[in-house]
């Protein structure tokens, strides 16, 4: 756990490093942080043996919390690497805030990756949005952003307040906000059909909550908004990051809540088995209505944002049927969409900040005058498609194969997932389209030397892992 | 080793050829292509003298869930592997008459499909097949988009879409098969081993199917084909037709008539109807093509019609006759492109009623023009002929009435070929085109290899069906054994 106390930290450095006069060396003390951090998380899981109770058992280091720490301290570093430009002077007035509160999400995601107890969930869900919210709205003098800000704030809110009450529900069910605790309650519960309502309720607040974080159809419409309003940089962080530690968030209640506190979760689980309908519903619609309106957007950014909610579908699948099997194939699929995502953002991020402009035309022509920035562009949008050989199509792939070696008639879900993986193409394709379908020539997209060599760096993986997602399986193995 | 080492040496260079300046790039290129059939001559070497060890490998991939890069060339794989390696460098050559733009973009782009088809061709894993199978698609989508001509984008966007449609569903059905292992393994083997459940199978066949179908693609799948066709390069178009479309009917010999015998024989006949339905159709349609491009592709459909109801008619002559024409198709095929090329390079058109008398001044284009259009007819002693003579006994063996319908390609055939020869070559001289040249030496280098296949082929096929007579036998009767358990 030192990790946590090591990000609010470099978090709190980083916020007075403007007084101290660090403005121009917030950016590398922010990155080299947040890498020593991954590094200090990986040495901790390697040394560890066993889990581990911390904080007074609020929270529990074990091997779910390492990888997925890691993982989402690998977000933010690849975030932090490809923001380098933003940093720049007279980019941004606000650098040392601005990493300050990133860090600060990140902080709040490692509460997610490791709570023990439903106010640790709210914590961390609270800590992990609260900066998003400031951080919407920091393009102060573009109303977008504004509306982004306020809209994100009023719906989160909103979308909080259910979970907080269906956790006051559950408490008043079993009488703890421990897991273990609430495992041991409902033992007593079975007894009474009326307190089995409270915690039926209860879950499903709480199902509600979490959906509204990972931007599951019904509750994502704050994501197209908020995301296009934002500044491209930190749609990037809220498209990957948080929805990655949501989901994460999401897993461990369901998942890990299942697994490790056993027979009475399985218990409620087979007796009443509608979280399955509602989540099964959850992922179905969220597939289809995120693919559907995608279609017919006309920029990138709000593409993407659908592109996100549809996502979030596929891995909602994951949760219907928590085994080890498909917690790895979670993390492989939120590994593989935050890399492509966050490729497709800094390259949209950096023709928007030469064109003006993120719809469709900005694009055109851009693989004869950035043929570079195409084909990282061209590489993330196949790996969000699931076209092989990128990481995509294997973490879609994996998912699709552990759902079904479980439940083969789920082949119907999966179908439906392929139909809205076959629609998703068409959107995709779009910019594609437009940057290599052209006759037209662009005026060349001026991008710094090392951004771009950190861009390719970055599309390298969507390919290298594509080939051997070997690594990726290894790590996601052993996360139950 | 060999397989690997057929694949792995385009893939690389392909990927170096993009980082190369056109000239270069070009020149690697052809180099590369030149010695990927210098090694598929010897894999016939290898597979001649039995040294079967050398043509097969298999290494772990992604161990935990059983996939390994396995690959490995038999007779039939054997054919079409040597029909890919020997079209690349012809279509390499073809395309450096031409100054396309970002020209080393584009032949990596050819040598990275060779990859993906020869990976196609030669997987014995259902993952390694169906990476491939998706990574051929990626190289020919971008050549189409980037240098094909009016309506491209649209055009090779329904192309695309359409066999997505298709990969996805086999995806499916690999799935499923997988689920179905005991031990959870992607392997052929393990697959042909598998006791299949009737229901499943019909599922497993439906998923299949429609992937190979669209591919090939019979009729009623067919619509995304002719467009494509003529909006692509002519180099595009080339691969597409010759090679491409090879895919689905190799799909089929390989995975769907040992996989499910039940579906294959129960439903075969539909199938073969409706490919009998698609010759008749797309030769009526060529007859009235004003664009020689365009009957050229619906040409294509017809003769891939025939082939798609020999896959069905489930008898051993018939599928040998499917890979002999497979072979010999590819090879006509891209020919006959080859010489709409020429002649619409000459002469800026390739409509049918502007142009004639081309014989009086390109008297050389004009027999070998002759030469190709009796082998797509499929006179005697040329390739075309096996092909189609098999294919055709094969199915009067299984359907009378199919045959007969079926066999009235080759008289469609002669008609729509003999009616665009006439017209673009012979008749009275036209004066505008005087200045249409004739052969030159690199036109030449291109055509010499196609007419000796063709006349090679038709003149001594025992040596190619002896390649394909063991694997192909092996087929029809994992085929008859699996239907009779029901």
């Amino acid at each position: 756990m030192n990790a946590l106390i090591a990000t609010s930290v470099l978090g709190l450095f980083a916020m007075i490093s403007e007084i101290i006069g660090l403005k121009k060396w917030i950016w590398l003390i922010s990155t080299i942080g947040i890498a020593g951090i991954l590094g200090l998380t990986v040495y901790e899981a390697i040394a560890m043996n066993g889990t581990q109770e911390v904080f007074y058992g609020m929270m529990r280091q074990d091997n779910f919390s390492s990888i997925f720490s890691g993982l989402l301290l690998f977000i933010t570093l690849l975030w932090f690497l490809l923001a380098k430009d933003h940093y720049r002077e007279g980019n941004h007035a606000n650098p040392s805030d601005q990493s300050a509160l990133i860090i600060f999400a990140t902080v709040g995601g490692l509460i997610l990756t490791s709570y023990t107890n439903l106010t640790m969930l709210f914590l961390g869900i609270e800590i992990v949005s609260i900066p998003m919210f400031i951080l919407a709205g920091s393009d102060k003098k573009n109303i977008l952003s504004n509306e982004s800000s306020l809209k994100y704030f009023i719906m989160g809110a909103f979308a909080t307040g259910i979970m907080l009450f269906g956790i006051a529900l559950l408490y008043g069910a079993t009488g703890s906000f421990d897991l273990a605790g609430i495992s041991n309650g409902l033992q007593m519960t079975f007894q009474n059909p009326n307190m089995i309502f409270l915690v039926l309720i209860g879950i499903t607040f709480l199902m509600v909550g979490l959906a509204f974080k990972v931007s599951a159809a019904p509750f994502h419409f704050w994501v197209p908004d908020v995301y296009e309003g934002a500044p491209t940089v930190i749609t990037a962080f809220m498209s990957t990051f948080v929805k990655t530690a949501a989901f994460v968030a999401f897993l461990r209640l369901f998942g890990y809540g299942f697994s490790h506190y056993g027979e009475s979760w399985m218990k409620l689980f087979e007796n009443y088995p509608i979280w399955w309908y509602q989540l099964l519903f959850l992922a179905a619609i969220t597939i289809l209505v995120g693919n559907i309106i995608a279609v017919s957007q006309n920029n990138l950014k709000r593409t993407l944002a659908y592109s996100g909610i549809a996502q979030a579908g596929y891995v909602l699948l994951t949760i219907i049927v928590p085994t080890a099997d498909t917690t790895s194939a979670l993390f492989i699929y939120t590994a593989s969409y935050s890399i492509a995502t966050l490729v497709a953002f800094t390259a949209l991020y950096h023709v928007q900040k030469a064109k003006n402009d993120y719809s469709f035309d900005a694009f055109r022509g851009l693989g004869k005058s950035n043929p570079g920035i195409a084909v990282v562009l061209t590489l993330a949008m196949l790996s969000l498609g699931g076209i092989p050989p990128t990481l995509g199509f294997f973490a879609k792939f994996y998912l699709f194969k552990s759902i079904l070696a479980l439940q083969p008639e789920f082949i119907f879900i999966i179908l439906l997932a392929i139909l809205g993986s076959l629609i998703s193409l068409y959107y995709y394709f779009k910019v594609i389209i437009s940057m290599f379908g052209g006759e037209e020539t662009s005026t060349k997209v001026e991008i710094n030397l090392s951004d771009r060599i950190i861009l390719y760096a970055v599309a390298a993986l969507i390919i290298i892992l594509g080939l051997i997602p070997g690594i990726l399986l290894e790590l996601g193995s052993m996360i139950i | 080793m060999i397989a690997a080492l057929l694949i792995l040496f385009p893939l690389v260079t392909g990927l170096i050829c993009f980082a190369l300046p056109g000239k270069r790039a070009s020149r690697l290129a052809l180099e590369s292509s030149i010695l990927t059939l210098l090694v598929s001559l010897y894999a016939f070497y290898a597979f001649l003298n039995g040294q079967q060890e050398q043509l097969e490998v298999s290494y772990p991939w992604i161990p935990s869930i059983g996939i390994n890069f396995h690959v490995g060339i038999d007779g039939i794989s054997l054919l079409l592997v040597f029909l890919t390696a020997f079209l690349t460098p012809l279509i390499l050559l073809s395309s450096q008459s031409k100054a396309y733009s970002q020209s080393s973009n584009f032949n990596a782009l050819v040598i990275l499909m060779q990859a993906a088809l020869i990976g196609v061709f030669t997987a014995k894993d259902a993952f390694v097949f169906y990476v491939f199978w998706e990574l051929a698609l990626i190289p020919i989508y971008f050549i189409s988009l980037i240098w094909g001509g009016e309506n491209r984008k649209s055009v090779t966007f329904k192309f695309f879409i359409y066999t997505t449609v298709g990969s996805l569903l086999m995806l499916a059905s690999i799935l499923i098969l997988y689920t179905l292992t005991p031990t959870g393994s992607f392997d052929i083997s393990t697959f042909y081993a598998l006791p299949l459940p009737l229901s499943y199978q019909y599922i497993i066949f439906i998923g299949f199917f429609l992937a190979f179908a669209i591919k090939m693609p019979i009729f009623p799948f067919h619509t995304w084909q002719p467009d494509t066709y003529v909006t692509a390069p002519t180099e595009g178009t080339m691969l597409l037709s010759g090679i491409m479309l090879k895919m689905g009917i190799y799909g089929v010999i390989r995975w769907i008539l040992p996989l499910t015998p039940i579906p294959v024989v129960e439903w075969g006949w539909i199938i073969i109807l409706f490919a009998v339905i698609g010759i008749i159709y797309a030769s009526i349609i060529a007859l009235k093509q004003p664009n020689f491009k365009r009957m050229v592709a619906y040409v294509s459909i017809a003769h891939v019609g025939l082939m798609a109801a020999g896959l069905f008619a489930c008898n051993e002559i018939a599928l040998q006759g499917v890979v002999i024409q497979m072979l010999a198709h590819g090879i006509n095929v891209v020919g006959m492109f080859y010489i709409v090329d020429l002649i619409t390079r000459r002469t800026g058109t390739d409509v049918l009623d502007q142009l004639g008398g081309l014989r009086n001044q390109a008297p050389l284009l004009a027999t070998f023009f002759l030469i190709i259009l009796m082998a797509n007819i499929a006179l005697p002693l040329t390739n075309g002929f096996v092909g189609e003579y098999l294919l055709i006994i094969g199915l009067f063996q299984h359907n009378v009435w199919m045959a007969a319908i079926a066999a009235l390609t080759i008289i469609f055939g002669a008609a729509y070929m003999l009616n665009g020869y006439q017209k673009m070559m012979l008749g009275a001289k036209k004066d505008i085109y005087n200045h249409v040249t004739d052969l030159t030496t690199k036109e030449l280098v291109i055509l010499v290899p196609i007419t000796i296949m063709i006349i090679g082929m038709g003149v001594y096929p025992k040596f190619f069906l002896d390649i394909s007579a063991g694997p192909v036998k092996e087929i029809v009767n994992a085929l008859h054994q699996g239907y009779s358990l029901k």
